[in-house]
């Protein structure tokens, strides 16, 4: 696997479909404001990589081009996470969802998949590590415990301003709080940040972790489970990849145009990457797996049987990280706007009250990222002007909202601020 | 391992490579570093050259030649069950573990990789589980699901655990095969390890200088005692005994755990279970004196210990296998006092202790995370 020998081109069709677009008569005000789309793996132009052939897929399994690799945390973390949501609908929830966040007892769910002794709320946790600071996962393990509760409560009960109950949005019923906010929503959506988001573009993507520093290297002696998890850099970046969401294989499959062949953030991304690619020649779920993929192949390129022997290509990984991180981060973006848009265009106060609890939970989630296009005190600033409490930019501000009452107005002000750190989403019709 | 024990390691990693990186550099205006024989500081190349051509490779090659005598006779065994057919069966399995010990200590880079050990001596073996796939005629050697029926443990039951073993096979078809099938497939697996190691793997493994996590020296070290640890230390002694290292904490003895189970109850006792533990401590001393089995003394880390005028420990190491070597030999059986696993136990100090520190190698114990 070691020094591989060759010469590789990579392809930068991409790129140029980007500049077509740009001369698009039905491209947003803004015109060259959305370079900041512009992928950093494009711009390396060729990339040796000595002989080793970038695949199409992500495919660590036996025989795939990454093997050997692993992610299987993540996959099990993914899996609870969707039991949950699944559940979030019963009339009432009998089960303790802030028992299932802990996997209390490791036995809390029921697909085998989510089995194990994983869990959601350790790595949750893992955010103030340092500290100690367990708040973050205190607030989602409140917001389970309230819709639990709230559930069993007042599964009878129609939600009006004040009164909390149920909402029905076509033939779906759904429990709100007394404020209008959709628990399960705020739940997923919220969770998509300290969980899948920070996880990725905070934690494994340090230079400690996937990145250049890692005291483990990106060679087989380091590790003692080679056999099934890669490298230590391999495996940490595979990790992020994992809680992506994407099919390995698939991902992003136009003809599912339900999600492309993703879950969670993976889904998200591929639901407005039309509009981005319409309005900006970018497709960010094609363009963020595409820079898991070559990533993945520097690393796999510059493995080394030691720490001597390694050859990896930083300049290279430098550009793959940051094309994730960038096209992760818009793809939450887009998700935010796509629903102030359509809580802005709802008729009914129950579409509302629905997309605008999406919204404000995948605004909230853009606050993990210490080194995204938006800062956390920007994403407070945003909620604020949803209502969200001025002085706690936690969870907890969520419930100085009566989401009832917010406005059209405010939910525009909200997109104005946002499209400061994301120029040209504003104008797009996501 | 937890995120917190990782961090507080890394001040002390970092330290550790500074201070490597400082040797290593001084070490570099050093004249005479690597022409002749002799162990030097910094330069390791003699080492893992005798250490790969020496001890490894020929431990990978005494196993396949030992796999090939056990499919021929695993082949005449089933094509003719007779008792003649069955000693000779028998002797080939016993040769084939014994050589198997030697090789399993070598669990690192190739070895590893082929996943030997998890699938060639994972013991007690489940019997009831071993039976369901001789009767579904599955033969996933490969997986996770036959650990538990899988390798030597499989057969001890299979050559020794039966009242009357002829029979056992000449009932049932299926048996003869699943032994064939089994035998055919760690055959392969010794062919593919002698294959990497003898390929690219040989000049890399002495081309990956250095003391550093992953250079061939620390892995070398690293991983022979992780196994040490993990598969002489606490499977072959600790669980009959009724202690569990690393802090040697006592348990229930469990004799009925121990390698070679069923032939121990075919013979009478643990002469053959302690000829298994004797070849893996034996292998384990040859990787530390450099000992090629054709007994020449190569280069080995004792050489290493008395350049850096460390002889104390390098004597107080080779003192410690004569210990181990002397608790087996008073022993007919693994089960009993502590006296053998407390001196298999205090290898394990005295190379963390001393013989790691000397040369720079980090313990690398828990520097691996889970998910």
């Amino acid at each position: 696997m070691k020094n591989l020998k060759g010469m590789l081109f990579l392809s930068i069709l991409a790129a140029a479909s980007f500049l077509v677009g740009c001369g698009d008569d039905d491209e947003p005000s803004g015109g060259n404001e959305t370079s900041w789309l512009s992928s950093n793996v494009d711009a390396l132009g060729e990339v040796d990589l000595g002989g080793f052939s970038i695949p199409t897929t992500y495919d660590v399994s036996t025989g795939g081009s990454f093997a050997p690799g692993a992610y299987n945390g993540q996959i099990r973390r993914l899996a609870q996470l969707q039991e949950i949501v699944d559940s979030s609908r019963n009339e009432p929830i009998f089960w303790d969802l802030e028992a299932a966040l802990v996997n209390e007892n490791k036995d809390q769910f029921a697909s085998e998949a989510a089995q194990g002794n994983s869990d959601l709320r350790t790595k949750i946790d893992e955010l103030n590590f340092d500290n100690g600071n367990t708040s973050v996962a205190d607030d989602f393990a409140k917001v389970a415990r309230l819709l639990t509760t709230s559930s069993q409560a007042n599964f009878a009960t129609t939600a009006s301003n004040g009164v909390a109950g149920m909402i029905t949005t076509g033939t779906t019923k759904r429990h709100v709080d007394a404020n209008g906010l959709e628990f399960i929503q705020i739940l997923e959506k919220g969770m998509y940040g300290p969980l899948m988001y920070d996880q990725m573009v905070d934690d494994y993507l340090r230079p400690t972790q996937a990145g250049a520093d890692n005291p483990l290297g990106n060679n087989q002696g380091a590790v003692d489970n080679y056999a099934s998890n890669g490298t230590d850099r391999q495996h940490r970046f595979d990790e992020v990849f994992g809680y992506l969401g994407a099919n390995p294989l698939t991902y992003p499959n136009v003809a599912n145009t339900s999600n492309g062949d993703g879950s969670f953030i993976a889904n998200y991304t591929f639901d407005f990457s039309d509009e981005t690619e319409e309005a900006f020649g970018v497709n960010l779920a094609q363009k963020l797996m595409d820079a898991f993929i070559f990533g993945r192949s520097v690393l796999k390129a510059g493995e080394g049987l030691g720490p001597t022997q390694e050859t990896t290509n930083e300049a290279a990984y430098e550009a793959a990280r940051a094309d994730i991180k960038l096209y992760t981060e818009a793809g939450l973006a887009a998700a935010g706007f796509h629903y102030l848009n359509d809580a802005i265009a709802d008729i009914t106060d129950e579409d509302k009250l629905h997309h605008l609890s999406e919204a404000l939970g995948f605004i909230y989630s853009l606050g993990f990222n210490s080194e995204g296009r938006i800062s956390a005190a920007q994403v407070h600033d945003v909620l604020i002007e949803l209502g969200w409490s001025e002085t706690d930019s936690s969870l907890e501000g969520v419930y100085d909202i009566n989401l009832w009452e917010v406005t059209d107005e405010q939910m525009q002000a909200a997109k104005d601020l946002l499209d400061q750190s994301f120029p040209g989403f504003g104008d797009v019709p996501f | 391992m937890k995120r917190g024990k990782m961090k507080n390691r890394k001040l002390s990693y970092v330290f550790a490579l500074l201070v490597a990186s400082l040797v290593a550099f001084t070490g570099c205006n050093d004249s005479g570093t690597s022409d002749d024989d002799g162990a030097t500081v910094t330069d390791f190349t003699d080492l893992l050259t005798n250490q790969v051509n020496e001890v490894i490779i020929p431990s990978a090659t005494a196993y396949q030649s030992a796999m090939e005598n056990l499919v021929t006779s695993a082949n005449a065994f089933v094509a003719t069950s007779d008792v003649n057919t069955l000693d000779d069966l028998r002797s080939a399995y016993q040769s084939a573990y014994l050589a198997y010990q030697a090789i399993a200590v070598h669990n690192y880079f190739a070895t590893a990789n082929q996943s030997l050990v998890p699938t060639s001596n994972l013991y007690p073996v489940n019997v009831t589980l071993l039976e369901g796939f001789i009767a579904g005629e599955r033969y996933e050697f490969n997986t996770l699901v036959q650990q538990r029926a899988n390798g030597f443990p499989a057969m001890d039951y299979m050559l020794f655990g039966p009242e009357d073993v002829l029979a056992y096979f000449i009932e049932d078809e299926k048996r003869g095969a699943f032994l064939t099938n089994l035998i055919a497939s760690m055959k392969e697996r010794a062919d593919a390890i002698v294959t990497q190691w003898t390929g690219s793997l040989q000049s890399g493994f002495v081309e990956n200088g250095g003391t550093a996590l992953g250079s061939s020296v620390s892995t070398q070290l690293n991983e022979s005692l992780v196994y040490y640890e993990d598969h002489v230390r606490e499977n072959k002694v600790g669980i009959p005994i009724g202690q569990l290292g690393p802090l040697d904490t006592p348990i229930d003895p469990d004799g009925t755990k121990i390698e070679a189970y069923y032939q121990s109850l075919f013979d009478g006792n643990d002469s053959f279970a302690l000829s298994l533990l004797r070849a893996s401590i034996e292998e384990m001393e040859d990787l530390y004196l450099g000992s090629a089995t054709s007994d020449a003394d190569g280069q080995g880390y004792d050489d290493l210990l008395i350049a850096r005028d460390q002889s104390t420990i390098d004597t107080d190491i080779k003192a410690q296998f004569a210990a181990i070597y002397n608790q087996i030999a008073n022993r007919t059986t693994i089960s009993g006092d502590n006296a053998l696993y407390d001196a298999v136990q205090e290898l394990v100090t005295l190379y963390k202790s001393d013989f790691f520190p000397v040369l720079n190698v980090q313990d690398a114990d828990g520097m691996n995370d889970g998910d």
